[in-house]
This record gives C-alpha cells, sequence and structure tokens, in this order.
C-alpha cells in the first residue's frame, strides 16, 4: 500500500507499507508512476522500510520504476531497514541496479549525488 | 509433531496473502526462526500467486494449497488444474517469464528454490501444475 509521497525538492520519495504481492503491486505501480510523471522530478526513491512483506511482485515493481527513472535520466534508490527484504532484493537482482540506504533521507542524498 | 492442513479456494488474488497466512500460522507451534517462517510465506506466496495468474489467468478453478508437517519437516504442495507449463526446465530458468509486458521478473521459481530446500514441479499443458517444496524448519 502507498503511505504518502514527500516531496524532496529534485526526488520524490514514495513512502510504502505493509504487504507488496501482486494484488497490491499494479495498484501501486501506477500511483507511483503517475506521481512521478506529474511532479516532474528526475529522481525517485521508494522508501520500504514500513513494508513487512514482499515477494517477486516487489522485485518487479522496483526493477520496472528503475528502468523509467533512468531512462529518463533520473536516479532510483530504496530506503530499506534490517534484513527483512535483503535476501530478497538481492536474489531479485535489485542491489547491482539501486542503491540501498536506511532511510529515505539518506537516499535521496545519493540520488543528488 | 505430525499435522497437515488441506485447503481449497478460488483462483482470487485476495487469497495469496490468505494462503502465506495459513501457511505461517501452520508451521508457529515449531516456533520457527523469524527467517525461516518469511522464506516459507513467500515461497507459499509465489506458488499460489503463479497458479492464479499463469493456471487459471481469468478462468475459474480451484487452487489446493497442501500443508503438511513431519517431524520438523514441511512439505508444501500447490495445485492447479489450468493451463499447465509446456517447458518446466525453460519456465524454471531465473528470470523466464511468459508475462514481461506485466513487468514481471520471472523469479518466482527461482524464490521458492532457493528459499526452501527442494522444489519439483510437475506439469502437462492443458491438464494443471504441482508444485511440491520442502524445507526442514
Ligand atoms: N501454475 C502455473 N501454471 C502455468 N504456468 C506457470 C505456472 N507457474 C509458472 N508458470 C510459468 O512459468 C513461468 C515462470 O514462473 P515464475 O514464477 O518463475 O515467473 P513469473 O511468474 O513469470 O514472474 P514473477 O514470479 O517474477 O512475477 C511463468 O511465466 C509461467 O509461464
Ligand atoms: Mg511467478
Amino acid at each position: 500500500m502507498l503511505k504518502e509521497f514527500i516531496d524532496c525538492g529534485r526526488a520524490l520519495v514514495a513512502v510504502l507499507e505493509g504487504e507488496i504481492d501482486q494484488r497490491s503491486a499494479s495498484a501501486l505501480r501506477e500511483r507511483i508512476d503517475i506521481e512521478y510523471e506529474l511532479s516532474r522530478k528526475p529522481h525517485l526513491v521508494l522508501d520500504l522500510t514500513d513494508v513487512t512483506f514482499m515477494d517477486s511482485a516487489g522485485i518487479g515493481l522496483i526493477i520496472g520504476r528503475w528502468k523509467n527513472v533512468t531512462s529518463a535520466g533520473g536516479k532510483l534508490a530504496l530506503a530499506v531497514a534490517g534484513h527483512k527484504l535483503i535476501k530478497i532484493l538481492e536474489l531479485g537482482g535489485v542491489t547491482r541496479l539501486v542503491k540501498l540506504c536506511p532511510d529515505y533521507r539518506r537516499a535521496v542524498e545519493e540520488c543528488l549525488r | 509433531m505430525n499435522n497437515y492442513l488441506k485447503t481449497q479456494f478460488p483462483p482470487l488474488d485476495i487469497n495469496e496473502s490468505l494462503a502465506r497466512g495459513m501457511a505461517a500460522f501452520f508451521i508457529l507451534p515449531l516456533d520457527p526462526s523469524v527467517e525461516d517462517a518469511e522464506d516459507v510465506k513467500t515461497a507459499v506466496s509465489e506458488a499460489v500467486t503463479n497458479a492464479i495468474i499463469h493456471g487459471y489467468r481469468d478462468r475459474s478453478g480451484a487452487v489446493e494449497l497442501e500443508l503438511n508437517l513431519e517431524g520438523r519437516e514441511l512439505t508444501v504442495t500447490v495445485r492447479d488444474s489450468g493451463a499447465g507449463i509446456e517447458d518446466i526446465e525453460r519456465a524454471r530458468t531465473p528470470m523466464f517469464t511468459t508475462r514481461p509486458e506485466e513487468e514481471r521478473s520471472g523469479m518466482g521459481f527461482t524464490i521458492m528454490e532457493s528459499f526452501m530446500d527442494s522444489l519439483e514441479v510437475e506439469s502437462a499443458p492443458g491438464c494443471g501444475t504441482a508444485v511440491t517444496m520442502k524445507k526442514r524448519l
């Protein structure tokens, strides 16, 4: 589920919460893409610190956003707390493409580097 | 401890969280590690999601979830009577998906394989698919 969007200058932060599976991923994708386009910001941060569960639908969601944002010339970064999601993010190849940060502010800094 | 649970449900996406929740509750008496519980939930979610979206697509039918405990050995079977898989080897390849247009990562089988101790897939086109996974808790 989508908790909120935060305006961080040149980066848009999407704060997600709860479980990301096939059911929630399609609605998330649509809301994030619309907001990202409307915001006209180059960078996107997905804040996953309040995400309690994620399966391959989450991998698809993140890699899809990475493709969109990088092809528009921006950067994508993730905020991830604890170890819970690390295993699946690594297996899904996300950690090779996207920087993981402990909170969204540091993820925004990472985009602006 | 030996125990089992057999359930059937329609191929609706709300049942993905129901199925992984049942699996999590089923193993709870064993007091599994947080990581093991998370692995089981994720693997069940992958198998059930596949049965719903690839097996049945928008058709009706029943998804079967069977959980079996022998001591600390968990066996999960997810069965559908849907479309079936033509080439199982290829389907199990990391990043292979027949539906790339939906942003699928093609990582479902890879996740089941690495989060559980073993994965077996039986399938025939037109007859359906059965996925059996085992994990020692
Ligand atoms: N129950 C099933 N019935 C029919 N086809 C299936 C079934 N499960 C898997 N498949 C086929 O195997 C392929 C690979 O499955 P896998 O779960 O690895 O990836 P995916 O579902 O396509 O993507 P992801 O799981 O990352 O969202 C699928 O694209 C589909 O063609
Ligand atoms: Mg899948």
